[in-house]
């Protein structure tokens, strides 16, 4: 194995190769970076420049602008509160408080290098266990999805704390939102209300665009009138402290195992991974109060999880063909593109190319780490521009965003509409992400939902009756049941405890 | 006595809202062809219906007890807020109202007109306009400023989108102009 990954390094670190990753690499970076174009925006665009070129360099090409996208996409959550991409929503959380604390740099290199140790160990764990583990995937059939998709969802609402019940209500209406358009299954149309616009469903571009950058302009606005809004953030240190590093350390490697364990389920992809290993992290924190406030493991974590999901996903990739996520789909649309069809025989077949494709990845990483250096100051200098002239510019690049999706007026007014709501959300205390993950998963939990039900000829029974489906059940009714009740508790006991004047 | 301001909370509405929208969706759950549905399996209503009625539990349930208790502790922001226009008095309260209010309305009214009108205007003229007025709305005095800014602005990221990365933007009432 070790062999086939040294000839894959060898003909990824070729000259010319390295020169089309780092040009994917910055063309990623600088066009993901725009809010509303996410990494699957950004590869679409760029699809025709890999037309001409050969397998392997087209290969290199597309997962460099990929992952040049995925960094542009936490750069904008980072800078202006706006993910790129789904995976990214869960930075919003913690690094954009970094940012407005003019800690920007540090949170735009904790990101990159979280991502490139994360890439590391997914590649060697990928090298070591990759063909060993292809088989426990199959072990997770409909039933077992379903409960992991509930489980992930789970975990998001019981981020919300104490609005655990606000949390409820926004996760029930992301997956209605996933409802919208033709149903897969059947053909029948559902809530499109006659439109063909909405046929093909409401995407997460649409949504986000409107419940977070419409909503943080607004929320701005209102910011600058009051007077209340910080004005020019200048960043105290454009690189991070060796401090900040060894801080963030163990949230990079925790980040990384629960990123690889959930990215390689098929299906699960890096946006659960994010979710989950965020929860998990504030959960075995210390001072998990300091999480949500600008602390930088809060963007150390999802952003190694998310990278170490898009290397384990090569897993159900290679050996079964289901992508785990944008990373692979892209890949696998690469390699279809190439006459290749990905299965258990891939290895045997066309080993070269995928030993290149999975050196790639890491030079990517690893070239991301390098551009970032001067780059790091460059975005952070974003945070200088006053928001007065800021916003509106941010506001009108979501809408080409959301317009290039499909070219339809309705996502536009979709947008506004979510915008709306977005805002009242906000400014009420009503969490968003929930909303965004529901919205995400809702489309795959319902096909698993609906292939358990079809197995088990309509009994509910088969979620519990499937163990890994009954432990991840059990464990998502904790995660909702266990804050409040110990919340509950504590103030039992506070009241219950002597007052010592 | 329970008072009428006591029982109308702000979470109860909300709760009022959220049941009505699951009665809604459910209502149009019906409204789902059944399309090659076999005998047994759960046809395109079925995950719909259970969400319409999970919303509607969480809906009617938050209408009924209004905002648990572990919600009411301090919220931040709102909090500060609250006591801020609290402390003001009633002429401030109402001339302060006024004067963020009018803006706010003024900002909502640019952007959902910006993201309505935009394929009919066109992306030049529309983003031309939501940017000098939204420039002018967020405290920038300088009309040369706004309006170049706006136009400057807006021409870069037509070549940019349009050009480089070949985006197909409306031109709407300029379209004589791509002819």
């Amino acid at each position: 194995m070790l062999d086939h990954l040294l000839n894959g390094f060898a003909t990824a670190l070729q000259p010319m190769n390295l020169a089309i990753a780092f040009l994917g690499s910055i063309i990623g970076t600088v066009i993901g970076v725009l809010p509303g174009l996410g990494p699957t925006a950004t590869i679409a665009m760029l699809l025709p420049l890999v037309f001409t070129m050969s397998p392997v360099a087209a290969m290199i090409m597309l997962t460099s602008i990929y992952y040049g996208a995925m960094y542009g996409g936490s750069t904008t959550s980072i800078l202006v509160n706006i993910p790129g991409e789904s995976a990214s929503v869960i930075t919003t959380i913690d690094g954009h408080k970094m940012a407005k604390q003019g800690r920007a740099g540090a949170a735009l290199a904790i990101a990159a290098i979280g991502s490139f140790i994360a890439g590391t160990l997914a590649v060697m764990v990928l090298t070591i266990v990759g063909k060993p583990v292809a088989g426990l995937s199959l072990k997770f059939g409909p039933a077992e999805f379903f409960s992991l998709m509930l489980f992930g969802l789970a975990t998001v609402a019981s981020l919300a704390g104490r609005k655990i019940s606000k949390a409820l209500v926004t996760t029930v209406v992301g997956l209605m939102i996933a409802t919208v358009g033709i149903d897969l299954v059947s053909g029948a149309p559902r809530f499109t209300f006659g439109n063909p616009f909405l046929s093909d469903g409401i995407d997460f571009i649409v949504v986000a665009m409107g419940v977070f950058a419409l909503a943080e302009v607004v929320t701005t606005a209102r910011e600058i009138w009051a007077g209340t809004q910080p004005g020019v953030v200048k960043a105290d240190k454009v690189w991070l402290s060796w401090k900040d590093f060894t801080y963030s350390l163990p949230a990079i490697l925790r980040g990384s195992f629960f990123g690889f364990l959930v990215g390689m389920l098929p299906g699960a992809g890096a946006t659960l991974s994010t979710f989950i290993a965020y929860n998990v992290e504030k959960r075995l924190a210390k001072h998990p109060e300091r999480y949500g406030t600008g602390d930088i493991r809060g963007v150390a974590n999802p952003e190694s999880a998310n990278n170490a999901a898009s290397g384990a996903s090569l897993i159900p990739l290679l050996s079964l063909g289901i992508p785990g996520g944008g990373a692979t789909a892209v890949m696998l649309g690469a390699l279809m593109m190439l006459d290749i069809t990905p299965g258990p025989l891939m290895f045997e077949k066309h080993g070269a190319l995928l030993w290149a494709l999975i050196a790639s990845m890491y030079v990517g990483n690893a070239i991301l780490v390098v551009l970032n250096w001067p780059l790091v100051n460059v975005f952070a200098r974003i945070m200088a521009v006053p928001a007065r002239f800021l916003m509106p510019i941010v506001l009108v690049i979501c809408t080409v965003g959301v317009w290039s999706i499909s070219q339809s007026s309705v996502d536009l007014v979709c947008t506004a509409f979510a915008g709306l709501v977005g805002y009242y959300m906000r400014r009420h205390g009503w969490p968003v992400e929930p909303l965004v993950l529901g919205l995400i998963l809702g489309g795959r939990m319902e096909s698993s939902y609906r292939q358990a039900l079809i197995i088990s000829k309509g009994s509910h029974g088969i979620f519990l009756e499937k163990p890994i489906s009954l432990a991840l059940l059990l464990a998502a009714v904790a995660f909702l049941v266990a804050p409040p009740i110990l919340a509950r508790l504590r103030r039992t006991r506070v009241v219950a405890a002597p007052v010592h004047a | 006595m329970v008072t009428a301001k006591k029982l109308v909370t702000r979470a109860r509405l909300e709760g009022l809202v959220i049941t009505l929208v699951a009665l809604g969706y459910i209502w149009q759950v019906r409204n789902i062809p059944a399309l090659f549905q076999m005998p047994g399996v759960p046809g395109p209503a079925a995950f719909p219906t259970l969400l319409g009625f999970a919303l509607g539990v969480v809906g009617v349930w938050r209408l009924l007890r209004g905002a648990p208790a572990e919600e009411q502790a301090p919220d931040g922001e709102d909090v500060v807020e609250v006591r801020r226009e609290a402390a003001a008095g009633v002429g401030a309260r109402a001339r302060g109202w006024l004067a963020a209010h009018g803006r706010f309305c003024g900002l909502w009214i640019v952007v959902l007109g910006y993201f309505v009108f935009m394929p009919e205007l066109g992306f030049p003229l529309g983003s031309a306009l939501a940017l000098a007025a939204m420039g002018r709305l967020l405290g920038e005095r300088r009309w040369p400023v706004v309006v170049g800014g706006a136009v400057v602005v807006t021409a870069v990221l037509h070549l940019a989108f349009a050009k480089g990365l070949g985006v197909r933007l409306p031109l709407g009432v300029l379209s004589f102009l791509g002819k």
